[in-house]
């Protein structure tokens, strides 16, 4: 028998997760390994599926304890033998505090911001054609003419790059020390002028919220997907 | 901004947002995840309307590969 492990914790209690349901159903509990709990429950097989059930009941049972204390969730899929997760526990248990007392107290929000970026790459395209680059339309043969269209991607995308950073730089600014910490990741795809993940207090979450409102109102040219809260999925870097 | 502002429907978002969390993010215990791509597949059927979510696909499977390929080599290592 295995054991599938949800989160790390040093203040988690067995009540915040009495009767708690997680994957393919089984009951979750707490295990005690040097002052850490590591909330587990039975699994059997080497493999987690992932459905949608079993990705909710994941993430349900870590957000239990995220209602009451902030833990370090594992991903999805931590499939583990019970002297195996104590090793770890054991090996890295310095590193897991260190990392617990670092989001204590804090939750994730997630800021997703989409820009129109055809428009925006056509912008940017035009205003070097107006410099130097000709249109693909004006030069002659199909080799002088895959360049220039080539150019003018490179053109594009170093103009998403560069205002993407250009997003980013303003949110910060605009969030102040409102957040604890920041993982930003610019343009990870076209569609996207960035993904952030923010640490942020407990107690100041409904600021953060309205500073967020604020730059929505300031920028109606981008879309803003806010989540969260979330478990500090994107602050936990431990790697054994 | 342009565009469809009722992009997402709101399940279909939150799925995706769990999913971007739960499947690429959190702690790991190297050799210890394993998840089968197919499994990841299915998932993802009927989300890929979602503005980015192919994108993100590419990237969850990319990295659950080298997951699941880096945790290999260290078991034979």
């Amino acid at each position: 028998m295995n054991l599938y492990a949800y989160c790390l914790s040093d203040e988690a209690t067995p009540d915040m997760i009495e009767r708690a349901a997680g994957i393919e159903g089984a009951n979750a509990r707490l295990i005690e390994h040097e002052s850490i709990k590591t909330v587990v429950s039975d699994f059997e097989g080497e493999r987690a599926r992932v459905t949608r059930e079993n990705v909710f009941a994941h993430e349900s049972i870590i957000h239990q304890i995220l209602a009451r204390t902030t833990p370090l969730p594992f991903r999805f899929g931590m499939v583990i033998s019970a002297a195996r997760l104590e090793s770890y526990v054991a090996t890295h248990r310095h590193a897991l505090l260190a990392q617990l007392s670092r989001v204590r107290n804090a939750v994730e929000m997630s800021v997703k911001i989409i820009w129109d970026a055809e428009a925006l790459k056509r912008a940017a395209v035009e205003l070097t054609e107006g410099e130097r680059i000709k249109s693909a339309s004006e030069m002659t043969g199909p080799g002088a003419a895959f360049l220039a269209a080539k150019r003018r991607e490179i053109a594009g995308s170093e103009a998403l790059r560069k205002q993407g950073e250009e997003i980013a730089i303003w949110l910060q600014q605009r969030l102040g020390d409102t957040v604890r910490e920041t993982s930003a990741r610019v343009c990870p795809t076209e569609g996207m002028a960035l993904a952030a993940a923010h640490l942020v207090e407990r107690a100041r979450l409904n600021q953060y919220r309205a500073l967020i409102a604020e730059a929505r109102e300031e920028r109606d040219d981008l879309r803003f997907l806010m989540s969260g809260e979330w478990p500090p999925y994107s602050f936990c870097e431990l790697i054994s | 901004m342009t565009g469809n502002p009722q992009l997402f429907k709101d399940d279909e978002l939150s799925l995706l947002e769990t999913l971007d969390h739960v499947l690429n993010r959190g702690l790991v215990i190297a050799g210890e995840i394993t998840i089968a791509v197919a499994d990841i597949d299915l998932i993802f059927v009927g989300l890929n309307v979602l503005l980015g979510s192919v994108e993100t696909i590419d990237v969850v499977l990319g990295k659950r590969t080298k997951v699941t390929i880096e945790a290999t080599r260290e078991r034979v290592e």
